[in-house]
C-alpha cells in the first residue's frame, strides 16, 4: 500500500529556470528563430533521441523583447533588456540538477549547434562584474570550441543570468527567494513517462498535432 | 609513450608505496623548485630517482617507480599565476575544476561534516609541518608517489629522493615535505590486495583504448568496453574539452587521504544477523562478496573458481561473452541493489541509470590507491584506541568534471540516480561511503535492498536495515593535481607552457 511522499531525493525535484539573456541590438528576432528552429530539430530527431525524460522539462517558455521596448499586453513595463541590447527570456520547470539538465540537450548534435548560434548573438558588454577574461563569457567559450567543450562554462554563463535558484525545489515550504508551487512534488517527466498507463501512446515523441480547444479569457473592461 | 606518467596506463602492482606531499616554501626556493623537476626527468643526468613514464617494461619491473602531481598552488608558483589563469581561459572544461581546487568543492563532493576540509591532513598522521595546515590548501604544491617492492627499498629511495632536493641559500630545502603516508598491504588469505573492510579491492578497472601495454602482451578475454583514451590522458584532439597544447600527455586526478571506520563498518554489517548475515550484508552494500565475487554472476555465496576478467566481466541487463554464472537480468535489483557500491559507481549496461548512456564510459576513472595503517583488530576497540587506517590514493581523469567529481556528486552521493527505483528510499546514498554526518536527509540514513516478494512474479520486496548507515568513509584530505606529461614537466621545469 502506498504512503504519502515525505521526502524528495535531489534528482526528483522540480526547478525553475528564469533567464534574461542579453543579446545584441536588433537580435532578439533571430533569436527566436533559433529556438523555433531548436524545438523543431529536437522533434526531428524523434526517431534516435527522445529527450523528455532527461531533460525533465514540465513546460517552457520563450520570450524575446527588442532594446528599449516595454512587454506588450500590459500597462507596466514587464520585462526590461539592459539599455542597448535586446533580451531573451527563457522560462522552464525541469526535473534534477541543473547542469544534467542543459547537458541533456548536447545528445543532439543540432541543438548544440543552435545553442552555439545563440552565444553569437549574445551581447556582453559592459554586463557588471563581468570580467572578459572569464572562461564563462560567450566569447570565450565560442573562441575555445563552443558549449559542449566548455559545458561547465556554459552552466555558469546560463546562471549569470538566471534569476531562478536551481536549489530551491518547486512545493518546498522552506523560505526561498521566491514562492515555487508545485501539485506533484517529486513527479518527474521521466516517472510519468514510465508509470503513466499508456504513456508512451497518449504522448508520443515526436508528438503528434494536438487540437487545442479554445479557452477562453475573462471579459474586462469595454 | 615515453611522454606519459606510467601509473597512468597501468597500475604498478607495487606493494609498498609513500605518498608524499612538497610544499614551496618561500619565493627564494621557486627556482630550486624547478631545478627539482628537471632532476627528476626522465633522461635527466642528475643522480638519484626520475619518473616513471609508460615505456612498457620489456626487462621487467623497475625496482621502483616514481610520478609526480602539482597543485594549483604549485602551478602558480612555478609558471605564474597569468600562466594558469591562461590556461583556466583556454582550457575550462579540464583546467576550470582543478584551479578551484577541492576546499571549494568539498560541499559539492560530500566532503562536509566530520569530512570537512578545516579536520584535513593532521587527523590521519603524517602531517610532518610545525604550522597548522592553510585553510585553502595554499601550502600543499607538489605530490609524489613512490612504488617501491619492499619497505627497505621504500626507505632507501625516499632517502634519496629528499637528498636531490636543492638548497636556498639560506640552507632551506628548496621543496620540504610537508606530508607523508606510508602505504603496505593489508593481506587477507595470503592476498594483498584488500582494503581495510576486507574487500578483495582494484577488480574493475577502466580498460583503455589503444594502450601500448596490450602491445606487449596479448589480452584476452576481457570483455570490458573501451575507454578512449582522452578520458584519461589529455588531448587536443578530443571532441567535449579544449586543452592547451601544455597540458597535452597530461591528466588530472583527486588525490584522497580517507579513513576507513571498520569498527562502525562491522557494527552495521553485524546488526541483523538472524535477517540478513553479516557476510551478506557486506555484499549488499558493495555489489560483490568480500573476495571478490560479483553478485550477479553469484548472488548466494562467493565463487572461488572466478580469476582474472571474470571478477569484471559481467553486466547487469545483458550478459558479456565471457560473463560466468546463470546470468538474470538484473534490472529490479534483486541480486545487485541499485544502491551497492559498485553499482552506482560503474553502472555498466545499465542504461536507466541517470546519465549513463554509454555504459559509463565518460565517467570510468582509473584508481591508483592502496591502504594505509594497519589491519582492523577487535581488541583495540576494548582498549579504546584510535588506529588510522584507510585508503589513499590518486582517483585519475581528464576531465574531473565528469569523472571525478560527477561521480561522487551525481552517483554516490545523490538519491534517484535511476529512475524507476521503487526502493523507499531512492537508494540513498552509496553505503560502503555512508551518511555524511551533516546529513539530516532521511531517506540519505538508510540502507535498503531488495529481495523476493512472497509470491513471487510480484514486484520485488524491500528489506531495510534497522540501524542508520553512518559515515564508515571520512574524507582526511584532498588535493586536485595536475599530472603533466613528461614534455610539461620539462617546460614546468622552465617555469613556462610552451617550449
Amino acid at each position: 500500500m502506498a504512503s504519502p511522499i515525505k521526502n524528495v531525493a535531489a534528482g526528483d525535484e522540480q526547478h525553475l529556470l528564469f533567464l534574461f539573456v542579453p543579446l545584441k541590438s536588433g537580435k532578439s528576432a533571430a533569436a527566436a528563430k533559433e529556438v523555433e528552429h531548436l524545438k523543431s530539430t529536437i522533434k526531428a530527431h524523434a526517431n534516435t533521441v527522445d529527450p523528455r525524460a532527461a531533460t525533465g522539462v514540465h513546460f517552457f517558455m520563450i520570450y524575446h523583447q527588442a532594446d528599449g521596448q516595454a512587454t506588450p499586453g500590459i500597462p507596466v513595463p514587464g520585462f526590461q533588456s539592459m539599455p542597448g541590447k535586446d533580451v531573451l527570456v527563457v522560462m522552464s520547470l525541469y526535473d534534477n540538477d541543473f547542469a544534467p539538465y542543459i547537458s541533456a540537450f548536447f545528445a543532439i548534435q543540432q541543438v548544440v549547434d543552435g545553442l552555439n548560434g545563440l552565444l553569437h548573438m549574445m551581447d556582453e558588454s559592459g554586463i557588471p562584474g563581468l570580467d572578459p577574461k572569464d572562461p564563462s563569457t560567450a566569447a570565450n567559450i565560442i573562441k575555445n570550441g563552443g558549449v559542449v567543450k566548455n559545458a561547465s562554462a556554459f552552466y555558469c554563463l546560463l546562471m549569470r543570468y538566471n534569476f531562478a535558484d536551481p536549489t530551491y525545489p518547486a512545493g518546498s515550504s522552506a523560505p526561498g527567494k521566491y514562492v515555487l508551487g508545485a501539485t506533484f512534488p517529486g513527479l518527474t517527466v521521466g516517472k510519468i513517462l514510465s508509470n503513466y498507463p499508456d504513456a508512451g501512446d497518449l504522448w508520443p515523441f515526436p508528438p503528434v498535432t494536438i487540437d487545442f480547444q479554445k479557452s477562453t479569457a475573462p471579459k474586462c473592461g469595454k | 609513450m615515453d611522454d606519459i606518467q606510467g601509473l597512468i596506463l597501468r597500475g604498478y602492482n607495487y606493494d609498498f608505496v609513500k605518498y608524499i606531499i612538497l610544499t614551496i616554501p618561500n619565493p627564494d626556493a621557486v627556482a630550486g623548485a624547478r631545478q627539482f623537476c628537471a632532476d627528476i626527468l626522465p633522461g635527466s643526468h642528475a643522480d638519484g630517482l626520475k619518473i616513471t613514464d609508460a615505456t612498457p617494461w620489456l626487462n621487467g619491473k623497475p625496482r621502483y617507480c616514481l610520478n609526480i602531481g602539482f597543485t594549483i598552488y604549485g602551478l602558480n608558483l612555478l609558471i605564474g599565476e597569468a600562466n594558469c589563469a591562461s590556461l583556466n581561459n583556454s582550457s575550462n572544461q579540464v583546467f576550470g575544476s582543478f584551479s578551484a581546487g577541492p576546499v571549494t568543492d568539498s560541499e559539492y563532493v560530500g566532503d562536509t561534516g566530520t569530512s570537512d576540509p578545516q579536520y584535513w591532513w593532521t587527523r590521519s598522521g603524517g602531517w610532518l609541518s610545525g604550522a597548522a595546515p592553510a585553510p585553502d590548501g595554499s601550502d600543499l604544491h607538489i605530490q609524489l608517489t613512490l612504488y617501491t617492492r619492499d619497505p627497505a627499498s621504500r626507505e632507501e629511495y625516499y632517502g634519496k629522493l629528499l637528498a636531490m632536493i636543492p638548497k636556498t641559500k639560506d640552507g632551506e630545502l628548496c621543496v620540504k615535505p610537508v606530508f607523508i603516508k606510508n602505504s603496505d598491504p593489508v593481506v587477507v588469505h595470503g592476498d594483498p590486495t584488500y582494503v581495510h573492510f576486507n574487500y578483495k579491492d582494484s577488480l574493475s578497472q577502466p580498460r583503455i583504448d589503444t594502450s601500448p601495454w596490450n602491445s606487449v602482451k596479448i589480452v584476452t578475454g576481457d570483455d570490458r568496453p573501451k575507454v578512449p583514451a582522452d578520458r584519461f590522458i589529455i588531448s587536443t584532439e578530443a571532441t567535449d574539452y579544449t586543452a592547451d597544447p601544455f597540458l597535452k600527455n597530461g591528466t588530472f586526478a583527486a588525490f584522497r587521504l580517507l579513513y576507513q571506520d571498520v569498527g562502525a563498518f562491522e557494527d552495521f554489517i553485524n546488526q541483523d544477523p538472524e535477517n540478513v548475515s553479516p557476510e551478506l550484508m557486506a555484499a549488499k552494500m558493495c555489489g560483490r562478496w568480500r573476495d571478490g565475487t560479483p553478485l550477479v554472476v553469484s548472488p548466494d555465496k562467493m565463487d572461488p573458481s572466478l580469476k582474472g576478467f571474470d571478477y569484471t566481466n559481467f553486466n547487469y541487463h545483458q550478459r558479456t561473452f565471457h560473463q560466468k554464472g546463470d546470468m538474470v537480468n538484473d534490472d529490479d535489483g534483486l541480486r545487485c541493489p541499485y544502491a551497492a557500491h559498485i553499482r552506482r559507481a560503474n553502472p555498466r549496461d545499465d542504461a536507466k541509470v541517470t546519465f549513463n548512456d554509454d555504459e559509463a564510459v565518460k565517467h570510468r576513472i582509473l584508481r591508483r590507491a592502496s591502504p594505509y595503517g594497519r589491519p582492523y583488530n577487535e581488541a583495540e576497540r576494548l582498549e579504546g584506541l584510535e588506529i588510522q587506517r584507510g585508503l589513499i590514493g590518486l582517483f585519475i581523469g581528464a576531465v574531473l568534471d565528469d569523472q571525478f567529481r560527477f561521480i561522487m556528486h551525481s552517483w554516490l552521493e545523490h538519491g534517484s540516480f535511476r529512475a524507476p527505483d521503487a526502493s523507499p528510499n531512492s537508494s540513498g546514498v552509496d553505503p560502503i561511503f555512508g551518511t555524511q554526518t551533516d546529513d539530516t536527509y532521511g531517506p540519505d540514513l538508510q540502507f535498503a535492498f531488495a529481495v523476493k516478494s512472497a509470491p513471487p512474479r510480484e514486484p520485488p520486496a524491500y528489506y531495510t536495515a534497522p540501524n542508520n548507515l553512518q559515515r564508515f568513509v571520512r574524507t582526511d584530505g584532498s588535493l586536485y593535481v595536475f599530472m603533466p606529461g613528461i614534455t610539461g614537466l620539462k617546460l614546468i621545469s622552465q617555469g613556462n607552457i610552451s617550449g
